[in-house]
Order: C-alpha cells, then sequence, then structure tokens
C-alpha cells in the first residue's frame, strides 16, 4: 500500500519535473509542496510589488499552469528563491562549521548536554557532530557522525567486555556476545537515545522549516538522519532514490548517535579513560536476566563432561520427593549430586523432565556464577579465570 | 558438536543507567495571551522575573514562551517518552503556576494509573526469601497424596 503510494507519487513527481524543467524548481515530491512553494511565491511577489509578473489566480491553477508546459517565469530569478537557496546553505554552512556563537544558542543542544551530566570538557559542537548521520544529505563526508560512532563502538565494546567478564568470568562464548548484545544492540541503544536520553529527530524538510522561518541554531541539537529533501510522510516509507543515498532506519541513526557521543566524549575529554568509564557504567550497564538467555541441547550430558573436567564425582540423579504419582497432576523434586554435594535441582510432572530440569539448574549455577568480591574493591582485577567452553 | 548451548534472545526494555537519574522531562512549553484576562497571572509571573530562578536550576529543560493570543494560558510538558502534558494555567497566579510548573517538572511522563493498594511493589528481580514449597518440608510432616 505504502510503496504503491510512494511509486504514484514519484511517478506524479516525474512528469511535474518534466513538464516544469524551464522553471526548474529544486526537487518536487509531492503535491502539497509545490503548492506551498508556490503559494509563499505569489504572496511574497504580490507583497513586495516586484516586477515579476505572477498570475493572479490561486496556487492550484498556478501549478496547473506549469503543468501545461508554458512556464510563466523563471523561477530561479525571484527574490523567494534567492532568499530559500541563502538560508539553505547557511544552514549547510552551520551544520559543517558548527560556529561556537551560533551552537551555543541552541538550546536543544545544551539541554541535552546538561541531561547527560555531560562534562564541559565535551564541547556543544561535538555534540552537534554526533548528531549528523551519513543518509542526510546535508553534509559531506567528512562532517557527519561516521567516525565518530566507530570510535565510540569500540570503547563500549571494550568497556563493556571488561564489566562482563570481571562479572559473569564463565559465560560460554555465544551466551556472551547475546549479553554484549542486549547492552548495546541497536535496539537497545535505540530506545536509550529516543527514550531515555530524549533526543529529537530533525524530521521536517529544509523548505518547510524556510517557510515557518525556524532559526537556524534548531536543527543543530536534532538527529539528522533522514534526506531533508523529501518529504516525510506517515505510511509512506522510503526505499532507495539514488544509489548513494543509502536509507537508514530510525533505530540504526539512533544508534548510531548514542555511540557518536560516547566516541566524541572520550576524544574531546583526551581519551579520559575515568570519565568514559564513568559515563559507561552510569547509562549503559544494567541487570542483565543471564539465566533467561541460555538454552541447552543436551544438559545431562554437558553436565556429565563438566564434572569430569573438573574433576568432581560423576553426577547422579536423586529423587528428593514427589506427590501425586498417581494421580493426573504429579510432582517429582529431583536434584542432581556429585558425591554428597547437591549441584542443582529440578521439578517437572514426570522423572526424565525434573532430571533434566536438575541438571539444567547445575549447569546454569556454574555458568552464571559470579565471584563474591567483583563489584566490591577490586572492580577491575579478574579472580576467575574461565576453562572454557565444555566439549560434548 | 562444539558447545551445546544455544543463546536466546532478549527483548531490550527501557531503562535508565543503574546509578544514574536521567530526568524525563526534556521540554516546557508556556503558551499565554496578551489581552485576556484569564493570562493575568502568567503574565504578572513572567515581568516578575520569577521565571528566572526556574532557568538557572533546570538547564536540563529546554524552556519555550509562545505567545498565542485569544486563548487560556496553558504550559505542556514534554518527555522523553514522546509524550505531552498539557496543563490549563487560566486564572491561576504565582504560587498556583509554580505547583504547576514543578507538577510537570517532576513528572515521569507515563499514564496515570490507579495502583492497588496491595501492589505497591513492582519488580523485575526474585525475591530473596524464595518462594514457600510444600514438597520441601521435613517429610515426617509433609501432606501426602
Amino acid at each position: 500500500m505504502s510503496m504503491t503510494r510512494e511509486i504514484l507519487k514519484r511517478n506524479f513527481s516525474n512528469t511535474l519535473n518534466k513538464s516544469i524543467r524551464n522553471s526548474s524548481l529544486l526537487v518536487i515530491n509531492n503535491a502539497g509542496r509545490i503548492n506551498t512553494c508556490f503559494a509563499s511565491l505569489r504572496h511574497q511577489s504580490t507583497a513586495a510589488g516586484s516586477s515579476t509578473e505572477v498570475s493572479s489566480t490561486d496556487a492550484h491553477s498556478s501549478a496547473a499552469a506549469s503543468l501545461s508546459a508554458t512556464p510563466l517565469y523563471n523561477i530561479k530569478d525571484t527574490p523567494t528563491f534567492q532568499d530559500y537557496k541563502g538560508y539553505f546553505k547557511s544552514l549547510q554552512q552551520a551544520v559543517v562549521e558548527l560556529p561556537e556563537d551560533l551552537v551555543s544558542k541552541s538550546t536543544k543542544l545544551s539541554t541535552l548536554h546538561a541531561r547527560l551530566h555531560l562534562p564541559s570538557e565535551l564541547k556543544l559542537s561535538t555534540l552537534s557532530q554526533a548528531l549528523n548521520c551519513r543518509s542526510s544529505k546535508l553534509v559531506g563526508t567528512l562532517h557527519d557522525n561516521y567516525n565518530l560512532s566507530i570510535l565510540g563502538k569500540n570503547v563500549l565494546i571494550y568497556e563493556l567486555t571488561k564489566y562482563l567478564n570481571v562479572k559473569y568470568p564463565r559465560l560460554p562464548l555465544p551466551i556472551f556476545n547475546s549479553c554484549i548484545d542486549y547492552l548495546m544492540g541497536t535496539e537497545t541503544l535505540h530506545l536509550l537515545g529516543k527514550f531515555v536520553w530524549g533526543i529529537e529527530l530533525e524530521k521536517t524538510t529544509v523548505m518547510s522549516r524556510y517557510l515557518q522561518k525556524e532559526p537556524i541554531e534548531q536543527t543543530l541539537g536534532r538527529l539528522r538522519y533522514y534526506d531533508n529533501e523529501v518529504v516525510n510522510e506517515k505510511g509512506v516509507e522510503l526505499y532507495k532514490i539514488h544509489k548513494s543515498n543509502k536509507v537508514v532506519s530510525e533505530e540504526a541513526a539512533y544508534s548510531l548517535a548514542v555511540k557518536s557521543i560516547v566516541g566524541g566524549l572520550h576524544l574531546d575529554t583526551g581519551f579520559n579513560t575515568e570519565i568514559i568509564q564513568q559515563f559507561i557504567e552510569n547509562n549503559f550497564i544494567r541487570k542483565i536476566p543471564v539465566a533467561k538467555i541460555f538454552q541447552f541441547t543436551e544438559p545431562i550430558r554437558e553436565l556429565t563432561r563438566l564434572c569430569e573436567r573438573e574433576n568432581l564425582a560423576k553426577p547422579m540423579s536423586k529423587l528428593i520427593s514427589e506427590s501425586g504419582r498417581l494421580s493426573k497432576a504429579p510432582i517429582f523434586i529431583v536434584g542432581v549430586f556429585s558425591g554428597a554435594e547437591k549441584l542443582g535441582e529440578g521439578f517437572g510432572s514426570s522423572l526424565k523432565e525434573a532430571k533434566t530440569k536438575a541438571a539444567t539448574d547445575a549447569l546454569l549455577k556454574y555458568y552464571c556464577y559470579e565471584p563474591v568480591n567483583s563489584s566490591a574493591q577490586n572492580e577491575n582485577t579478574v579472580q576467575v579465570i574461565d576453562k572454557g567452553s565444555v566439549i560434548v | 558438536m562444539p558447545v551445546a548451548v544455544n543463546p536466546i534472545k532478549l527483548k531490550s526494555i527501557v531503562q535508565t543507567g543503574i546509578k544514574q537519574y536521567i530526568p524525563a522531562c526534556r521540554k516546557i512549553t508556556i503558551q499565554y495571551c496578551n489581552w485576556g484576562g484569564s493570562s493575568e497571572g502568567i503574565r504578572q509571573y513572567l515581568k516578575s522575573g520569577q521565571i528566572n530562578k526556574l532557568l538557572e536550576t533546570n538547564r536540563h529543560i529546554e524552556f519555550e514562551i509562545v505567545n498565542k493570543n485569544g486563548t487560556h494560558p496553558v504550559i505542556t510538558g514534554h518527555y522523553a517518552n514522546q509524550r505531552i502534558k498539557p496543563i490549563c494555567i487560566r486564572n491561576l497566579t504565582g504560587t498556583r503556576i509554580e505547583e504547576k510548573l514543578n507538577l510537570i517538572k517532576s513528572s515521569s511522563g507515563s499514564v496515570l494509573r490507579n495502583v492497588a493498594k496491595n501492589k505497591n511493589v513492582q519488580s523485575n528481580s526474585d525475591s530473596v526469601r524464595g518462594i514457600w514449597s510444600p514438597v520441601h518440608v521435613d517429610p515426617t510432616s509433609r501432606y501426602n497424596v
């Protein structure tokens, strides 16, 4: 549905572009934008009483007139067009150069800075650059957040890996990766950037901003990822217009921005590890439901192999208690023992189920082990070194 | 087969960090009328400069003052959870306006809910004491089916 709408629109805009090539209106995407554009032109010229001849009909008929391939005037010569061009250029310049006087005027940037409790070393201009995605075609590749996001991603991976290694030293690699993904995956960073940090999106076109006479510094505090020549409408999905223009989803844009802020902080504070560690601890480290990530295919066999490796006695499953064996809903409690030591316990409505659950419980207790002193004083000293996964 | 462990993907949840609270309110819009009698209080409030103190102490909130004639004055909070909370402040003065501003400032922006009396504690963590189990009691006093 949305695709057909988009195609219809593009066809319409193509025909428009062909018919009014002489007047060369920028990029026309839908009827609404042309109307606003023409309406403003008419308004301006009548108000100023300029020499450009514009038909006195309303916006709709003027658009229709240009459709019938009779150019009324050269749009490039109109003062409004020059004015718009100037606005666009100064906008571009502001985003690229990020002059201090303009950046310090941006309330969105300074409030974001204060909300995240960022240190004063992190400049507002770096923060604004971190909100500049490559997919918004406003700036060249030199002034977007691509490099910052790579730095931020690596800093995040390094710090979070260190944290996880100290906290859960025995996690198997796939589970470990899943935990890292839980802490800094695209989905998580999107939720963090949007719903916790409250970063705003820049979704309006430059044209509509120009028509509303929006001050240029307003855009500096918003996340720019959308191609702002194209109107963003609800229900219409943009897929790909140019080869060079890679369409990035909102989630990816937020994740890039969050990573870039971390990268920018690391860069501006002169690679101060203490500040970055504090920031990551405050914002990224959260409680992970580790036990919910595990899914064992052969828990009993794995437990046997693990006990062999750790030089423990062979695990034996013993029935601890039962209730209603002959009834419709029996319950068995089975414990798995290595010698006299109980490794785990499970319940189930059959002996087999209870036995499997007991083995799973024992494995979880081994893998999700947290050293007691890890968070107390020696945060960065590793107390347990993992022997690696068990080969089943 | 090397490792018999498959990871299950966890669903991410909105959660602030453990150590740092980030205020939910990101923007407050104050809308007033130049002529209306119901805006008298907010006009006095804005003129008196009391708002400067608020701006000083709340650097994390973006303040926007909008003049819209012919309407009652409204203050609106914009929150990080993408919701807004508008409060009409017609005929209110000084301290009452400040009360409303504080309410907007300290609100989380989430939908107001009636919390049942015995469900005050909500937590994702397991209980420390655990759940009582009938099959783990002493076998001599255990009830058997």
